[in-house]
């Protein structure tokens, strides 16, 4: 993959779940920031240094995309990869994924997808990890991520770049340059997460399809 | 490319500039919302090549059909869905067109049969029917179709309302009358005639998700199987054929229907017939035979349950099926890759659950068990011989794999405890018989003496034996199984499965060495089987005691723990732990060749840190388990430990201080407890204390810890801690006191006690050496507890030198709190026999305390500094009470300290009594509890009269136990303040029986009637101070007079006391008349 390339990122979720506050981690995503505001969407460009040289992805955020229903699939088009973004203190956001993983593959056939559970530093936490299973049906990759305290923040990029480049393994060999947390994790809480992640990819799928 | 195309990309185009933007949005959102635009739409994607444009323009298309459908005419409607057909007819199939066109062309032709299909289009599927055709792309979009109507109207993923979900199913009612049929030979047709990989895949796909909600005789059936088998053996659409299969199997329908149809697919036959060559797709098919498998389990179950019904029907070949499924399972579960294992597992652990609820199990079922138990052994083997420091993401799968079949293997063994015995038996038979001939080989190559013949003569002899041994003990278990045939079968199944396993090895052995995973899976197993055990019945557990004694005899007079493999030497230690207790005891040459094993290269001197950490660590819970049996080897584990005791920098870099406190603390419970003779005693201590003591009085002598610096990490004070803390561990071993009884022991079995006095003439110093290190003090005060124990009486001439030393350095709270606790131990230990100690340092003590106790700045509320003062103060009144309790009231007045303490100690308990604020209520209650014994002891007639004690009971005792039950912080409902009320009765009748009439005529003239209380009441309180009256009464009446006066609700069942208040002075007759009947009411009372 050529360093003159930009792979088009399409972050999608219901909104309120932290889409735009997560993309603004990355510092260099504050310079210059394209906002179409009728449309509902940001492009901002990211950009990863690899051991397969720079990576640079566009993301195209639909913040408060929701008030503009009608078009919110049209800005899929052409797109190589895609993260479907929820809250894990909300319910119904979840629930929703669906709807957003069916619109989104309805565009862009056979591109890889991120699930991705924000907000796990609050510790409300209503979607459990053992609940969180729509990504093994589809072949999605999870993580858990916290916008606000920066936690797993590169974990998606690296392994939408890894599935990119036909599964060569990823490696950054320099950590973006981020925000300062605005919250402080509880370590123990992330670790306690990680292994439940990690348990509940071991069990076998629910037999219903009705995951929450 | 016209304004209207442009428009529509500058849409889309971040790099276009706002304003442009802007325009370009106003312009085509005035497009999307007139009357007409789903006309002007339909004209500009009959002429657009712009995949932005038609993509815009199927956006209109949607939104009008979701959200304004009403607002057209029937002619508007008509003429969209014939404009929509039409351009399908003569422009997408003709042409190469992206997948986004075509799946929204397909979401909004979809969107548009949703509205119409039932009332006005019953037509739409005939009217794409008739247009198929191949060579083009009309099949392709029919497809995306019919996924669309799987997204939109039947797949649950995706949440509706109740009313949409209605609707989705009349439209499924509807397309099953007729529709389906012709959808269904669409499909056949495309899968036979069609080569294209991606439309058979998309075709499959289909009929994946429609086959849960149609007749599935229209999927199962003679046409559609065969072409699923032929389709099986194409590698780029064989994976959704697996699937295919999976989705027909998991239609829900009744057991028998269930049953039926699995018989009909013939699953073995296609899972035979498929080519499992790559490891993705061989997961997927273990995954059907996986929900196969558990689905035959459900129905057979299902059907049992309607039979005790009374359900007659049944499956004849119900059993032959699950057969079938599991002899895939064995296959599969055994498949190099674990990923294609676990695919499976879910059957395995099902079926293991089954037979657990059954009572005899018949022989085809313990042939299944027999080969899933070899299953699992071969599962298990690790790959490399190392645990990686770092945590790699396999090795973590990996663990959670074993994890599982760990669970699977003692279920097992639960329901078969005979053939799982027979098997771990044989295995770890085999390897140790493996094991010890390599080195026999080896050591011949090497030798030609006599000696060497020697031992490997005795190698054989122990081998002769111990084989002997497992015979015997295999025969045990079997004797235990009453049922003769079980006993045949377990004799077949033991040799089918020593027959597999024979092939395994044969195949894995390289050389003639036996795989350390070999070796390291058939241990791990045997140690499993404990956690098994447990489950068991009694006459299992006994017979299996035998059992485990015998394998840990052979393992440990094998060769099996002289290996360089990590996970061998780990899983032997463990499993030697575990089963100690069962070593049998009748010789001596078990337990010791069990010892060996730790004490020498292969266990504490082994060259890998974790093994040898590991065995350290097992050692002393070995050690904990057969202490008496231990007794003979002490001598041989102290010299295996010698180097591991040495307090030094360089030691400590492969045995961590904390495994060294272990060996010491160990070492001392088997020299301490084994009733050594004298001498021998003497000599162990010695090996094991000279070096710590000489060391310490070393650095004391040589001033050595003054050269210290912060440079050098205080190396040689770090090292006093270190050596105070092991001598005061390894004294955990001795006590001056019997176990049994509490008594001390005589001088003759207490030699050892030189030793410890000689080490706390050294530690004695050190505060005042080092009187700014916090860890020297901790320690001595840790020293000096232990000393209580180990030295007994010898330690009491010694206190009125330490004491003072120990109180000079005691100059934070938190050594002082540590002081108390000392002083408090010897308090309990010693008691009466204490004064000439506690005499003359009582009152320094107390003044210390009573200094950090006056702060001139009060602390932080609910900080570290408070809490810290609360404790003191709680330790404080701790020691007062220790006082009374042991018998040493007597100190307080003493010549030495009445005229110096006794004032302030009585002052600062009434205080006490007062206190106010949080958690001050259980200091209230302990001063409460000492005033009460204060009154015992100093009052006239008491152990310790003490003049003039009269007038601080008048003074202060008695107007404190009325005046702190009825101040505001004293709350009635607290269950600490009902304890403390309990207790200033007990004080008040105590009082009483002191002083006699003298206190009832001040209570009497006095006191009562400062308060107010009636005279009634006042003589109440005087019958029931008498100590004839019972004590419950008389706390009775206080605490129903406290609550009378702080305005709280009476609740009692005593209606004979009258607390009212009579003012009605100026009626003779009635005051006469109620005296009277108080009186006999009293009368009454006191008769009862």
């Amino acid at each position: 993959m050529a360093e003159k390339e930009q792979i088009k990122l399409v972050l999608v979720g219901d909104g309120g779940v932290g889409k735009t506050t997560f993309v603004q981690r990355h510092l260099t995503g504050e310079f210059e920031p394209r906002y179409i505001p009728t449309l509902g969407v940001s492009v901002h460009p990211l950009i990863f240094y690899t051991n397969f040289g720079k990576i640079h992805f566009n993301v195209w955020d639909t913040a408060g995309q929701e008030k503009f229903g009608g078009l919110r699939d049209g800005y899929y088009i052409q797109g190589n990869c895609a993260i479907i973004m929820f809250d894990v203190t909300s319910r119904i956001s979840y629930k929703n994924v669906p709807n957003w993983h069916s619109d989104l593959t309805r565009v862009c056939e056979n591109i890889p997808i991120v699930l991705c559970g924000n907000k796990v530093d609050v510790k409300d936490r209503k979607v459990k990890p053992s609940q969180i299973v729509f990504h093994r049906r589809y072949n999605l990759s999870y993580y858990d991520v916290s916008a606000k305290s920066n936690y797993n923040f590169e974990k998606p990029f690296v392994w939408l770049t890894s599935k990119l480049l036909g599964n060569k393994a990823v490696t950054l060999v320099q950590q973006p340059t981020l925000k300062l947390p605005e919250t402080v994790l509880d370590s123990n809480l992330m670790s306690l997460y990680e292994k439940e992640v990690a348990d509940a990819a071991a069990l076998p799928l629910p037999e219903d399809n009705d995951d929450l | 490319m016209d304004e209207f195309e442009k428009a529509i990309i500058y849409c889309f185009d971040p790099n276009v500039s706002e304003d442009i933007k802007q325009k370009a949005l106003a312009y085509t959102e005035s497009i999307k919302v007139a009357p007409e635009a789903w006309l002007f739409c339909l004209e500009r994607l009959g002429k657009t090549q712009i995949v932005l444009v038609k993509f815009f323009c199927l956006q209109v298309f949607q939104e009008i059909i979701l959200h304004r459908y009403e607002t057209l005419s029937k002619t508007d409607r008509l003429n969209l869905r014939t404009g929509l057909m039409n351009w399908f007819r003569l422009y997408l199939v003709n042409n190469q067109e992206e997948s986004a066109i075509k799946n929204k062309y397909a979401q909004v032709m979809v969107l548009l049969f949703k509205q119409e299909y039932l009332e006005n289009w019953l037509t739409f599927f005939d009217d794409f029917l008739s247009m198929l055709s191949p060579g083009n792309s009309s099949i392709d979009i029919f497809l995306r179709i019919c996924k669309s109507i799987d997204e939109e109207v039947v797949s649950f993923d995706v949440h509706r309302s109740p009313a949409e979900l209605a609707q989705n199913t009349f439209i499924k009612d509807t397309m099953r009358e007729n529709a389906i049929t012709k959808i269904v030979a669409s499909w056949y047709e495309i899968l036979v005639h069609h080569q294209s990989p991606p439309l058979i895949n998309m075709t499959l796909q289909n009929i994946k998700t429609y086959v849960g909600w149609i007749d599935i005789s229209l999927i199962v059936n003679d046409k559609f199987i065969p072409l699923f088998c032929k389709y099986l053996g194409v590698r780029v659409v064989r994976d959704e054929v697996c699937d295919c299969f999976k989705e027909i199997i998991n239609k829900g329908m009744d057991p028998f229907a269930k049953l039926t149809l699995i018989q009909q697919l013939e699953i073995k036959n296609i899972i035979n017939f498929a080519q499992l060559d790559d490891q993705e797709f061989n997961i997927r098919v273990g995954a059907l035979i996986n929900l196969t498998g558990m689905e035959i389990l459900r129905s057979l179950e299902s059907i049992q349950t309607l039979q005790q019904e009374g359900f007659d029907k049944k499956f004849q070949s119900g059993e032959i099926l699950l057969e079938e499924m599991l002899q895939l399972l064995f296959r599969f579960f055994n498949n190099e890759s674990n990923d294609v294992s676990y695919s499976v597992y879910g059957l395995a652990s099902l079926y293991v659950q089954k037979l657990k609820n059954i009572k005899v199990l018949n022989e085809k079922q313990i042939q299944h068990i027999t080969l899933l138990v070899q299953i699992v052994r071969n599962k298990m083997r690790y790959k490399t011989s190392r645990i990686e420091e770092d945590d790699d993401e396999s090795d973590i799968k990996f663990a959670d794999f074993r994890k599982d079949l760990s669970n699977l293997f003692r279920n097992i063994f639960r329901i078969c405890p005979e053939m799982v015995g027979s098997f771990i038996a044989t295995n770890i038979q085999r390897i140790v018989e493996n094991k010890n001939n390599n080195n026999k080989n080896k050591n011949t190559t090497n030798s030609k003496n006599g000696t060497i013949n020697n031992n490997i003569n005795k190698t054989n002899n122990n081998n002769n034996n111990n084989t002997n041994n497992i015979n015997n003990n295999t025969n045990n278990i079997n004797n235990n199984t009453t049922n003769n045939n079980n006993n045949n079968t377990n004799k077949n199944n033991v040799k089918n499965a020593n027959n597999i396993k024979n092939n395994n090895n044969e195949d894995e052995e390289d050389d003639d060495d036996m795989s350390f995973s070999d070796i390291e899976v058939s241990i791990y197993l045997l140690f499993q089987m404990g956690e098994g055990i447990s489950a068991t019945s009694e006459e299992t557990l006994k017979s299996f005691e035998k059992f485990f004694g015998s394998m840990v005899v052979v393992l440990s007079q094998s060769s099996i723990s002289i290996t360089e493999h990590q996970v061998v030497s780990l899983i032997y230690f463990e499993t030697i732990v575990r089963y100690a207790k069962y070593i049998p005891m009748d010789e001596q040459q078990y337990l010791s060749s069990v010892l060996k094993s730790f004490l020498d290269e292969r266990g504490i001197h082994n060259k890998d840190a974790l093994v040898r950490s590991k065995a350290g660590y097992l050692l002393n819970k070995l050690a904990k388990y057969l202490k008496v049996q231990m007794f003979p080897y002490i001598n041989d584990i102290i010299d295996a430990l010698k180097n591991h005791l040495i307090i030094s920098y360089e030691i400590q870099k492969e045995v961590p201080f904390e495994e060294q406190l272990n060996f010491y603390e160990s070492l001392g419970f088997l020299i301490g407890g084994a009733n050594l003779p004298i001498e021998k005693e003497a000599l162990y201590i010695e090996k094991i204390l000279n070096n710590p003591i000489i060391k310490m009085e070393e650095i004391i002598a040589k001033q050595l810890y003054k050269g210290d610096t912060k440079e050098n990490q205080f190396y040689y004070t770090v090292q006093l801690t270190q050596l105070i803390n092991v001598i005061g561990t390894f004294s955990k071993g001795f006590s001056s006191f019997n176990a049994t009884n509490g008594q001390l022991k005589p001088d003759a079995y207490c030699t050892y006690k030189v030793y410890f006095k000689r080490s706390l003439e050294s530690i004695i110093q050190l505060p005042s050496l080092i009187p700014s290190n916090e860890d020297i003090k901790s320690r001595t005060f840790f020293y000096m507890h232990r000393m209580v124990d180990v030295l007994g009486k010898d330690l009491k001439p010694l206190l009125v030198k330490i004491l003072p030393i120990l109180l000079d350095h005691a100059t934070t709270i938190d050594i002082l709190l540590e002081f108390l606790v000392f002083y408090n131990q010897l308090i309990s230990k010693y008691k009466e026999e204490l004064f000439d100690v506690i005499n003359p340092t009582l009152c320094p003590i107390v003044d210390r305390i009573y200094k950090s106790l006056n702060t001139t700045i009060p602390p932080v509320e609910h900080s570290d500094a408070e809490r810290a003062l609360n404790d003191l103060k709680k330790s404080y009144f701790q020691l007062i009470q220790a006082l009374f309790t042991h018998n040493l009231a007597s100190t307080l007045t003493s010549t030495l300290n009445l005229p110096l303490l006794f004032q302030q100690v009585f002052n600062t308990v009434i205080g006490g009594c007062q206190a106010s604020g949080s958690h001050s209520e259980s200091i209230q209650k302990v001063c409460f509890v000492i005033l009460k014994k204060m009154i015992d002891d100093y009052s006239p007639g008491g152990p310790h009269a003490v003049n003039g004690f009269q007038s601080f009971i008048y003074d202060q005792v008695v107007p404190l136990c009325f005046q702190v039950p009825l101040s505001d912080q004293f709350n009635m409902s607290d269950f600490t303040s009902t304890q403390i009320l309990l207790e200033i009765g007990k004080s008040l009748r105590a009082i009483a029986q002191k002083y006699g009439d003298e206190f009832l005529t001040y209570m009497n003239t006095i006191l009562l009637p400062k308060l107010n209380v009636s005279q009634e009441v006042i003589n109440q309180f005087i019958k029931l101070l008498q100590p004839s009256s019972p004590i419950k009464d008389f706390q009775e009446l206080l605490k129903l007079f406290i609550r009378q006066k702080k305005g709280l609700p009476i609740k009692t069942s005593n209606s004979n006391i009258n607390l009212n208040n009579n003012n009605n002075i100026n009626n003779n007759n009635n005051n006469i008349n109620n005296n009277g009947h108080t009186n006999g009411n009293g009368v009454n009372k006191n008769g009862h």
